[in-house]
């Protein structure tokens, strides 16, 4: 819609974009807001237009300055209406898309949506060059099963949503130029989007309303289809995916989405020198060391612990050869020879104390330092080796030192039994590491059913310690971490593109633990990461592989540089590295019997013929590697980056603070699930007969949360003292609430089969949410079959309020809990005005936040955007996305229009989108 | 003929058919015991089985205690109290209904259907003689003792006064001896009082979390003592209105209570096993008297001396218990690791082995069970027989060895609640299944080889065959020009109960197999039995044959150009053989040019003939199997075909000359 009421009172701003604070200042008080909005809505159309093709006939197509035009068009046209449409992409009606248009507007704010379905759709088109480069040497694939048809529609809606939303995102960069009174002016269409779905699922056919739920479901079910034909694709083609050349049609494809949009921003942020980085990354090193040294205590004891339970000593190799594996991603092998040694030398030397305080985590780093997890391999071989010679001279003196270290840390990687320990803990624990830096062992349990994972093949063993973590709580714990930990991380990511690799390597560890599928893949990427390795020993190595080794190499050298940071560094990389420690854990039993070359025989030999004497070794630093492959895409996305990062996950190169939030999101891009990682949480079902009482559980996957609005009708009785009871806490709140306890009965005719005692009983189920997404959805029961007069879906129209922010909802967490990766804050809502599901109109509201220069971003960019209640307020803005028009609100109008008395949306709400406050973006 | 599928309105939820099959006297329990009732007049002890059946025990004999059962009950019976000093017995059962029985003699007085779900708790005042039924239906009847003994068939109308309120499922109920109190516990987790002679409430006691399965009012109705699935037991002050105290003595569900007359101790059992005596003033000082085999579902004090606590538990042995007369005296019980008091009963009603398993064979006719002592047994549904014991053996190995390749489509379900078996019948699929005589293993007439009996209809009328409607009908429709089966193929043992209810609901009248022609019954009978039993029982109208369609193609080996693709139909009965005659006959243009039809061979002189011909010409295939001309189309289709779509075979003539007929054939 058109911000009509501001130009009112004040003259079109000269800035094509609009701060949230100019906005303010315009903005007369709220309650004004909603009658423009009804004026706007009553004629969206009619008016606007003609206002649009009179501003353009007076100006003609002339080059008159944006701003001129847009001021001589405000005044001299009618005034009310006529001022400019916000600097913000509408979608066009395509004839009651309404459902989809408000639900790809909350989708583009989502946080970390989008730089997810970048780096999908990059990673798509890599891989299909890839699939052409193939076709070209191989001639026509043998098989033309290679992707199903499912998956190439997905793989197109991936597309089109990129494309769409870089519309979106050209005609913000260009409004000045597009804008004009007409609300359409910045309008992009749907229409390709809504083909395929329409080609997907025909029930979106017509031109009906539809249940803008289930399209968003539907549409996430894509997405993650995409995802797993990419996956798919990928590995098939992945010998043709060259390892340097991806970079420029990256860049390419960067070129094409920044170009639009760059900002002056962008081009100064992030080509900082290497040693620039470096240094910054030895400072918050230094800054870490301090913390590492936390709980020295505790891993003594841990170790004990660990070493009583570890019986098998058999491989104790030179401290390095240790080192490596451990680097390697601890296989379980490792884990078990490493733990012979660690019994006896944490006894002995008195001053590992030290290192092994970051248990599992500290020690990992130590080892592997944070470049050496990228490269894996090729770090293995390096140190194995220890001679200097092997790395690219610039690294010599750092190898040398890292040869210390890795003396050092042997001590250190007797600690790592620790990490078994560490592993075995949940990830909860994770969230006060990461605040602490020291990964204390004891807080950490891992939900023990998430840990089991089987291993299938031998290079799962590598694989391995990835599968048991839980990967949604990993998320979480990692999402937890501190910004500064992300900081470095992501600082030693732009400098060192190895260093955003393990990132990534642990979002996919975290976030694909759970489904063995997803384990496989990443072996597969393993696989591919050995064959692709830059390491200059590496035989495969492709000509131009050598840049990127030359990336790879100079990564490690700020890490290695001093021996003392490289604990610091690992404390940073901790949270990556437990979490593949946890997963090795659960499947450390049956590997460890099993010697290392026996486990990758493939790997082996080509890393045998590189680096005969620490072969085995470098096997177990496989898992690692797996993490590499990742690394690598991430690397050259990175590299891209610098230069023609696309816009959305350069930006946070920008400014240090933002690099962190943003980085990590990258890195979930490369995972083939982050849909699965945003979305989709888990839920235990429990049912139990009132009879034997015998509780029957069963977990599931969930990807937004039924909101009944109506409580099942009690009978009615007269009974005066049930207000208490029941009491009048109808709120919102407590609705919202009990859909995370409810509980249901099973009886009358509804009764359930009780195993046990042979009949129908009564029974209780009950559900509650044991994994909650980084971004829940609410959907709230508005149309329900039962409450419709004649068996129609009707519509229930009950006022809810809705909160903000959501308490703690995590099952079984005391009730006052506050912790931040427990509480949501609400970021979109879709709405619905009329009184069936066929009819009516759909819009959203999104939350985004403003920078301090004015402009307006997604609320995901600013390090405090979640913190919705606090100082940020002033930054944060709404806008309502109603198909073409955009009308713009801050959080105090929003508020108002949300929890005020005259609750002033427009539509009931339908869908609410919360993110979790402790997310990173 | 189309009819008999139609629902029979009324209104009514469809009436299904079923009956057990079991022994004509069940002496032991066959499942778990829900309640106990003891007569310390006559050392009677009554209890009332999930098996559907009360039993009365003669507790002065450990030998052979079995004096009588008490058969009316088609499901669980929830609870027993006896009343008029053990003259007459209540019952509450899952089959929504409260009966009246002279204890005595056995035998049910009257049937109250007030309930419309399982009831599951009775209350007895025993000075007003009151009784109170409460079940899952949320309701509470109250019921004047003497009333009911005096129904009569003709007077048959009691008044009874509700109490209502309740919110939820009420699973305990509790009454004090004046009846001065009545309290329910539910699953809406409070108790709830109310004055029974007024009706009117009293008040509403909130503490426990979770469903309350047991309550004790003491004699003036001041205390109440309730335990609850959240494993612990309140005593509730009812003049004060609140909980005066908690106790934590077992770890799962409390299920049972009894205290004794001064209200001093209480004695409790549920879920986890144990029993406890608890000192009711001073809580830590307490007994474990012992530890049940499996989870206890009620507790019966008998007030002999010395005093001893009866114990029913999920498993179908009852057991005497002896108490400490004086559970206060020394603190010597209360070790840290609480030893059980007592290890060994006074005295075991033992129990009989429930079926816990169970296998419908291919054949769709018998039914293999597993039971508690892992016994392994062989029924006949036809029959309702026990065929064969197998004894001790592996379950799935019998599986293993009683498979037949034959399909029979689903047409009766089971059930084991009772711990018998039970078979349900109903309309929806009873008529499903059709075989030959021949198949049965019944004795045919020599020159109707192929007779087909639907075997839910047979068994209908073998269940039915007392019914004189059903007999006399029979004579009158033999002009209805059907099918005239006026012996029925099987007959079943006449002790056989025959239970008709609501699908999934209640019971509407239960009768034994031979008791089918008495007045009473047959007056029942004609109220209840469902017109789709009645079409085919009385009117004698036979459901009809399914049909299967199929498609009969050349073999692609024979190389014989499919000509056009026909869809042919018959039922799926028949036999590959008829199939092989019809290609014979038809396709290759042989044999006799009397052959008809492929479904029904009309008993044709020349059959025996042409089929050894036919099937020494002619090959059948599907999914290039070769067909055994005696399997079914059905069973192929199974077994063989396992494709949603049309069936397809395949034919290949053997001989050489029948290809050139063949080829000749076609256009």
């Amino acid at each position: 819609m058109v911000v009509a009421y501001e130009d009112k009172l004040a003259p079109v701003k000269k800035r094509p974009r609009l701060s949230l604070k100019s906005n303010r200042k315009n903005t007369p008080a709220p309650g004004c807001v909603p009658s423009t909005a009804d004026e706007a809505n009553k004629c969206p159309y009619d008016e606007p237009k003609q206002q649009s093709i009179n501003e353009e006939e007076c100006n003609g197509i002339g080059d008159i300055d944006e701003e001129v035009q847009q001021e001589v068009s405000s005044e001299s046209c009618v005034p009310v209406e006529e001022s400019l449409v916000p600097p913000v992409a509408s979608l066009v009606n395509l004839g009651n898309t309404c459902f989809l248009n408000s639900v790809l507007q909350v989708l583009r704010y989502t946080p970390r949506f989008m730089t997810c379905l970048v780096d999908l759709f990059k990673n798509i088109v890599v891989v299909e060059k890839a699939g052409k480069e193939k076709l070209l040497k191989e001639g026509p694939p043998d098989e033309e099963s290679e992707t199903s048809e499912d998956g190439k529609l997905s793989m197109e809606l991936v597309k089109c949503l990129y494309q769409l939303y870089k519309d979106m995102e050209r005609h913000e960069d260009r409004y000045s130029e597009m804008a004009s009174a007409d609300v359409s002016s910045m309008a992009v269409k749907p229409n390709k989007i809504l083909d395929i779905i329409r080609e997907f699922n025909p029930m979106f056919e017509g031109n009906f309303q539809h249940d803008a739920q289930e399209l968003l479901r539907c549409l996430l079910c894509y997405l993650a289809d995409a995802e797993k034909a990419w996956s798919k694709n990928h590995e098939e083609v992945k010998a043709y995916i060259p390892v340097a050349k991806p970079q420029p049609k990256m860049n390419h494809i960067m070129k094409q989405f920044l170009a639009a949009s760059e900002k002056p921003k962008i081009k100064s942020e992030p080509k900082t020198s290497n040693k620039d980085l470096l240094d910054e990354i030895h400072t918050t090193v230094d800054v870490k060391t301090e913390n590492c040294d936390v709980k020295p205590l505790q891993e003594g004891n841990l170790i004990k612990k660990t070493n009583g339970s570890m019986p098998d000593v058999e491989l104790k190799t030179d401290g390095a050869v240790e080192l490596v594996r451990r680097r390697g991603r601890p296989s379980k092998k490792k884990r078990k020879i490493e733990i012979p040694t660690s019994t006896k030398e944490p006894f002995r030397n008195p001053s590992l104390k030290s290192v092994s305080n970051q248990p599992g985590i500290a020690t990992m780093f130590s080892k592997s330092d944070q470049p050496r997890r990228r490269l894996g391999m090729q770090r293995v071989v390096v140190h194995p080796n220890t001679s200097p010679t092997q790395l690219p001279q610039t690294n010599l003196t750092d190898i040398n030192n890292n040869e210390d270290l890795n003396h050092d840390h042997n001590n250190n990687e007797n600690a790592l039994p620790s990490r078994n320990i560490l592993r075995s803990r949940s990830s909860e624990s994770l969230p006060s590491l990461s605040k602490s830096y020291l990964l204390s062992p004891i807080n950490r349990r891992c939900k023990t059913k998430q840990l089991q994972l089987k291993l299938k093949k031998c290079d799962s063993v590598c694989n391995s310690p990835l599968k048991s973590v839980n990967a949604s709580d990993a998320m979480k714990e990692m999402n937890n971490l501190s910004p500064v930990a992300n900081c470095r991380i992501q600082v030693n990511g732009k400098d060192l593109t190895g260093s955003l690799t393990p990132s990534s390597a642990k979002r996919k560890m975290c976030f694909n633990d759970d489904e063995e599928k997803q384990i496989d893949s990443i072996t597969n990427a393993i696989s591919e990461t050995f064959s692709l390795k830059p390491h200059p020993k590496t035989i495969e190595l492709s000509p131009s592989t050598s840049k990127t080794n030359g990336h790879f190499s100079k990564s490690p050298l700020p890490v290695r540089q001093s021996p003392r940071n490289r604990c610091n560094a690992t404390e940073e990389i901790t949270p990556i590295k437990l979490s593949p420690c946890e997963r090795a854990r659960s499947q450390s039993p049956k590997i460890s019997s099993v010697s290392p070359r026996r486990q990758s025989p493939r790997l082996n030999k080509k890393l045998q013929n590189s680096v005969s004497p620490s072969t085995s070794s470098v096997l177990y630093m496989k898992p690692s590697p797996g993490m590499s492959s990742l690394a690598k895409r991430k690397v050259n996305f990175s590299e891209n980056s610098t230069s023609c990062a696309n816009k959305m996950s350069m930006r946070p190169c920008v400014s240090p603070l933002r690099s962190p939030k943003k980085s990590p999101g990258k890195e979930k891009g490369s995972n083939c699930d982050f849909v699965e990682q945003l979305f989709q949480g888990t839920m235990m079902l429990k049912t139990k007969c009132m009879e034997c009482e015998f509780a029957k559980e069963r977990q599931e996957d969930f990807q937004d949360v039924s909101v009944p609005l109506r409580r099942e009708k009690e009978d009615v009785d007269s009974d005066e003292d049930e207000t208490d009871k029941d009491g009048v806490d109808d709120s919102c709140l407590s609705k919202l609430m009990s859909a995370f306890s409810e509980v249901e009965r099973l009886r009358e005719d509804n009764k359930y089969f009780c195993e046990n005692c042979f009949r129908y009983v009564e029974a209780e189920r009950s559900l509650h949410y044991e994994v909650l997404p980084d971004v829940l959805t609410l959907h709230l029961k508005r149309f329900s079959a039962s409450d419709g007069l004649f068996g129609n879906l009707c519509k229930i129209n009950d006022h809810i309020s809705i909160p903000v922010t959501l308490p703690c909802l995590q099952y079984q967490c005391p009730r006052s809990c506050r912790k931040a990766n427990h509480m949501y804050s609400l970021y979109g809502i879709v709405t619905h005005a009329g009184t069936t599901i066929t009819s009516g109109h759909y819009l959203s509201y999104v939350k985004v936040k403003s920078n301090d220069e004015g402009n307006i971003k997604m609320c995901s960019d600013g390090p405090n955007a979640h913190l919705m209640d606090d100082s940020t307020k002033h930054s944060v803005g709404w806008y309502e996305c109603d198909d073409e028009a955009i009308r713009i609100f801050s959080d105090e109008e929003f508020r108002e229009k949300l929890i005020g008395k005259e609750a002033s949306l427009m539509g009931t709400p339908y869908v609410l989108f919360y993110q979790r406050q402790s997310m990173k973006v | 003929m189309t009819t008999h599928r139609t629902a029979t309105g009324q209104g009514r939820k469809k009436v299904q058919v079923s009956f057990v099959i079991r022994n004509e006297v069940e002496r032991h329990h066959r499942s778990g015991v829900n309640a106990l009732q003891f007569d310390s007049s006559l050392n009677r002890l009554y209890s009332a089985g999930r098996d559907s059946i009360i039993r009365i025990w003669n507790t002065r004999t450990s030998k052979d205690p079995y004096i009588l059962s008490m058969e009316h009950h088609t499901d669980w019976v929830n609870d027993i109290v006896l009343c008029c000093h053990g003259r007459t017995l209540i019952s509450a059962s899952s089959d929504t209904t409260v009966k009246v029985w002279n204890a005595h003699k056995g035998f049910c007085m009257s049937t109250l259907r007030t309930h419309k779900d399982y009831v599951k708790a009775l209350a007895y005042a025993r000075d007003r003689e009151q009784v109170a039924s409460a079940g899952l239906d949320r309701a509470i009847f109250l019921w004047d003792v003497n009333t009911l003994t005096a129904l009569t068939a003709s007077n048959n109308t009691v008044t009874t006064s509700t109490v209502a309120g309740n919110k939820d499922s009420i699973y305990s109920l509790a009454m004090n001896s004046p009846g001065t109190v009545i309290v329910s516990g539910s699953t809406e987790k409070v108790l709830r009082v109310w004055d029974p002679r007024s009706c009117q409430k009293l008040m509403k006691l909130k503490g426990h979390t979770d469903n309350v399965k047991a309550l004790v009012l003491n004699r003036d109705g001041t205390q109440c003592l309730s335990g609850s699935s959240d494993g612990t037991i309140r005593l509730w002050h009812l003049g004060q209105q609140r909980c005066v105290a908690t106790y934590r003595v077992h770890d799962e569900g409390v299920w049972a209570l009894q205290a004794n007359d001064s209200f001093t101790t209480v004695y409790s059992g549920g879920r986890d096993r144990q029993i406890w005596a608890t000192d009711i003033r001073n809580p830590d000082n307490r007994t474990l008297i012992c530890e049940e085999k499996a989870p206890v579902l009620k507790l019966e004090l008998s007030h002999t001396d010395p005093p001893s606590l009866w114990v029913a538990t999920t498993d179908s042995s009852i057991r005497n218990w002896p108490i400490k007369t004086n559970v206060r005296g020394s603190g010597d019980y209360e070790n840290e690791n609480y030893s059980p008091a007592f290890t060994q009963p006074d005295f075991t009603i033992k129990g009989g082995p429930s079926i816990r398993q169970y296998l419908v064979l291919n054949d769709k006719r018998h039914i293999l069970t597993r039971d508690t002592d892992d016994c392994v047994a062989l029924w006949d549904v036809l029959t309702a027989r026990k065929v064969e014991d197998q004894g001790n053996v592996d379950f799935d190995l019998e599986i293993k060895k009683q498979f037949k390749m034959v399909f029979v489509p689903n047409w009766f379900s089971v059930d084991l609640k009772t711990g018998l078996l039970t078979i349900h019948l109903e309309e929806s699929d009873c008529f499903a299944a059709w075989m030959s005589i021949r198949e049965l293993g019944l004795p045919s007439p020599a020159d109707a080889p192929e007779t087909k009996i639907n075997i839910g209809s047979a068994l209908l009328q073998a269940l039915l065959e007392h019914w004189p409607k059903a007999q006399l009908e029979d004579i009158q429709d033999g002009s209805n020009g059907t099918e005239k089966g006026s012996t029925s193929y099987f007959t079943v043992p006449g002790h056989t109960p025959v239970i008709f209810s609501e699908v999934g609901g209640r019971t509407l009248f239960r009768l034994l197999c031979r008791d089918a022609s008495g007045d009473t019954e047959q007056m029942l009978l004609n109220e209840t039995v469902p017109s789709w039993v009645v079409e085919v029982v009385v009117n004698r109208n036979m459901p009809k044959f399914n049909k299967i369609p199929f498609f009969l193609q050349p073999h692609p080996i024979t190389g014989i150009k499919p000509i056009k693709k026909d869809r042919l139909s018959a039922s799926d009965m028949i036999q590959v053989r008829k199939v092989i005659e019809h290609v014979y006959e038809k396709v290759l243009g042989q044999g006799s040019d009397s052959g008809s039809q492929t479904a029904n061979s009309n008993g044709q002189d020349k059959d025996e003939d042409l089929t050894t011909v036919a099937e020494e010409r002619v090959e059948l295939f599907c999914n290039d199997q070769i067909l055994d001309p005696n399997m079914d189309l059905r069973t192929v289709k199974h077994f063989i075909w396992k494709q949603s779509g049309d069936l397809t075979l395949h034919y290949r003539p053997l001989a050489k000359k029948d290809y050139h007929s063949f080829v000749n054939i076609p256009h």
